[in-house]
């Protein structure tokens, strides 16, 4: 019997993870596996070093990985370039979008899916079926027609830069997304917006690493899997209901829980 | 310094030997060359010591010989870039001006277009009036060698409410086998409520190393619409000083689009008198200099009157081994109030080993006015790179992206459709380079 159940490999596999940033040790033995069609959430205190996880999966080249591997379907993540691996499948959501004026979101787009395609092999997408794609992803995240007309980014409200961050990702179909604090900023209604563009989204084969400070998103994207990281590392995981029990008692039960 | 010492020698014999002031004198110009060359000859060459050209060496570039009034016989037909095809054109090779190659069908019949020695011969009034009186010998040597020098010339006329309906193309280069010192020469006369773009282009190649001295002046009448775009794609032997002067009635719009992307050594000396009250001058300039080339703006903006407005923006990429120079002034004078005068130079530099020196300088006597100007200089912002590449974009596709964007900004406001489109391609081609 056990034979025939097909195994379920992990997608992303992060084991003892150093990391730090001018000289300061952020991530300090760091492990997490993900399987295809889970979400996890990370969550933790100021300082923990959520942003530093999603800044090292991305492959921000300010911070340096001391020791451990990183995993992400067969392939040794660390060796690739910020760009390969995102043609590999991640997707970073950031928590603080930057503008670039003078680059409208369609060309943006446009370059990113062709750069994409062509490292698999894929020709260019035909015209009409690029902008197919951007009217259906624009319905599916609530996005106002004329933004992506605009340069990215560039006079957005928070909620349009966030919104704007998950319209990517709808257009890109990642395999992995990592979402950086994306809850940071936003009303409840962009909050709402934010999170059905990210539950329709997934699918059985990829997965998504949400990352908070608060309870309120997973509200709406219900995790498989809560971590607590706490001084870059996890010191404890469990299921949805742990988070609610973080937004009752706060971080500091955990962090007398593991000194205790 | 020796090289000065030759060549202003050399100078001084060519202008003897060819008696240019007794030839100018049956049109009246013997006094108008002496002068100039007098002025010239007590001021010299420029060397680092004069405060508007400390940044540039011009003693290397005569090192060798250079022919200064050249006679070439046997001229080539240049070829024209693609945008020419939306142009009148005319040719203007050594200085003076070629007529079989110039293209002017269809030009509107009320406007002239020819020799500028010639007008002042057939004492063309217009011409007459206007020679002399824009740009000044005493402010620049360079200008006061031209008007020393300068064989033949264009003028152009745009008759009151006449419109040129289609830009013309002044196509400046030089041919010959030997090293040429050339001095072009423009004369633009625009009427009341005159219209006109003119695409001033700088295109010599296959040369030895050669140098232009071209000086154009442009007297723009009330409620004229004048724009200038000014193309610079030299080889990188070649050398220029372009320099413009323009004075600007009541009512104007004059826009000028200064594009730098060849040569060795290029300065534009861009000036703009704002010459009466409600008036305005916009000035947008892109460049790119790369290993051993050096390009310098110096503009000048000159409020004098009230209620006038100025926008001056240049951008500039700076590749290793480049040098790029900005000098920005604006003189808003003591009875310029109401003025609105804007400037702001933005430079990008893509090697610790690329050079910028940028200075505006403005210079405000009224005190009712709104001026601000800007200045700065930094590396492609790693943040937009990183969110790029975090896209699958990859780093040179990146980088020319954001440096196409960059240059956007200026080359958008050039209006014909080819000449946009070919210098955006030229700048995206050079940027893949990088």
């Amino acid at each position: 019997m056990i034979l025939n159940k097909k195994k379920q490999v992990n997608m992303l596999k992060i084991s003892n993870l150093y990391a730090r940033v001018e000289e300061k040790e952020i991530l300090k033995g760091f492990s997490l596996e993900v399987k295809a069609g889970e979400v996890h959430a990370i969550m933790g205190p100021n300082g923990s070093g959520k942003s530093t996880l999603a800044s090292v999966l991305a492959g921000r080249e300010d911070y340096e990985v001391t020791a451990g591997e990183i995993n992400f379907d067969g392939k040794d993540l660390l060796e690739l370039s910020p760009e390969d691996r995102a043609r590999e499948g991640v997707f970073l959501a950031f928590q603080y979008p930057v503008e670039i004026p003078g680059v409208s979101i369609t060309n943006f787009l446009k370059t990113a899916l062709s750069e994409q395609r062509k490292y698999k092999g894929l020709p260019d997408m035909e015209p009409k079926e690029f902008l197919q794609r951007m009217k259906d992803k624009k319905a599916l995240v609530e996005i106002d027609n004329n933004l992506t007309s605009r340069s990215v980014n560039e006079g957005f409200s928070g909620g349009e830069k966030k919104r704007n961050e998950i319209f990517q990702m709808a257009m890109l179909e990642p395999k992995l997304a990592i979402l950086d604090e994306t809850d940071s900023g936003l009303d409840i209604d962009a909050l709402r917006i934010v999170a059905n563009g990210v539950n329709r989204l997934k699918t059985p084969q990829n997965a998504a690493i949400v990352i908070t400070h608060y309870q309120r998103l997973l509200d709406y994207i219900v995790p498989d899997f809560v971590h607590v990281l706490v001084d870059g590392r996890i010191v404890k995981s469990g299921g949805k209901e742990l988070a609610l029990e973080l937004e009752e008692k706060g971080y500091d039960w955990i962090r007398k829980e593991v000194e205790a | 310094m020796v090289m000065e010492h030759t060549l202003k020698e050399r100078l001084l014999e060519v202008f003897t030997q060819h008696d240019l002031a007794a030839k100018s004198a049956f049109i009246g110009l013997e006094g108008f060359r002496n002068t100039a060359f007098e002025t010239f000859k007590a001021k010299g060459f420029p060397g680092r010591k004069h405060e508007e050209y400390r940044f540039l060496n011009f003693e290397p570039l005569f090192k060798p010989a250079h022919e200064i009034q050249p006679v070439a016989n046997t001229l080539k037909e240049p070829a024209y870039p693609e945008w020419d095809k939306d142009c009148f054109r005319i040719v203007v090779i050594n200085g003076q001006l070629i007529r079989q190659w110039s293209n002017l069908d269809g030009l509107p019949s009320a406007i002239t277009i020819g020799s500028l020695q010639e007008a002042l011969e057939m004492k063309n009034v217009k011409a007459l009036a206007a020679i002399g009186t824009l740009a000044s010998n005493d402010d620049d040597p360079f200008v006061a060698l031209n008007s020393a020098l300068f064989n033949q010339g264009v003028f152009i006329h745009i008759p009151d409410k006449v419109t040129l309906d289609k830009p013309l193309h002044l196509y400046i280069t030089n041919q010959g086998n030997t090293h040429l010192f050339t001095q072009p020469r423009i004369l633009v006369i625009a009427g009341k409520q005159a219209n006109a773009s003119l695409i001033q282009h700088f295109a010599t190649a296959t040369l030895p190393a050669s140098f232009t001295n071209s000086l154009c002046e442009v007297q723009a009448d009330e409620d004229a619409n004048i724009t200038m775009y000014c193309v610079q794609n030299e080889e990188e032997n070649q050398s220029l000083v372009n320099t413009i002067e323009a004075h600007i009635s009541k009512f104007c719009n004059f826009k000028t689009v200064t594009v730098t992307l060849g040569g060795k050594l290029v300065r534009n000396n861009l000036n703009v008198v704002l010459d009466s009250a409600e008036c305005e001058a916009h000035l947008y300039g892109y460049y790119h200099p790369k290993n051993q080339q050096t390009f310098d703006n110096h503009t000048l903006v000159d409020h004098k009157f009230p209620h006038c407005n100025s926008n001056e923006l240049y951008k500039g990429v700076v590749e290793e081994g480049g040098h790029a120079v900005f000098n920005g002034k604006v003189f808003v004078r003591k009875d310029a109030q109401k003025t609105n005068a804007f400037q702001n130079n933005k430079n990008i530099l893509l090697s610790d080993d690329a050079t910028v020196n940028t200075k505006p300088q403005l210079e405000i006597y009224a005190d009712d006015v709104k001026c601000s100007h800007g200045s700065s200089t930094g590396y492609l912002d790693p943040e937009q790179l990183f969110y790029l590449r975090s896209r699958g974009i990859s780093l040179e596709k990146a980088r020319a992206l954001l440096l196409k964007a960059y240059a956007a900004e200026v080359l958008d406001q050039i209006e014909l459709e080819s000449l946009h489109q070919h210098l955006s391609e030229q700048i995206e081609a050079i940027n893949h380079q990088v």
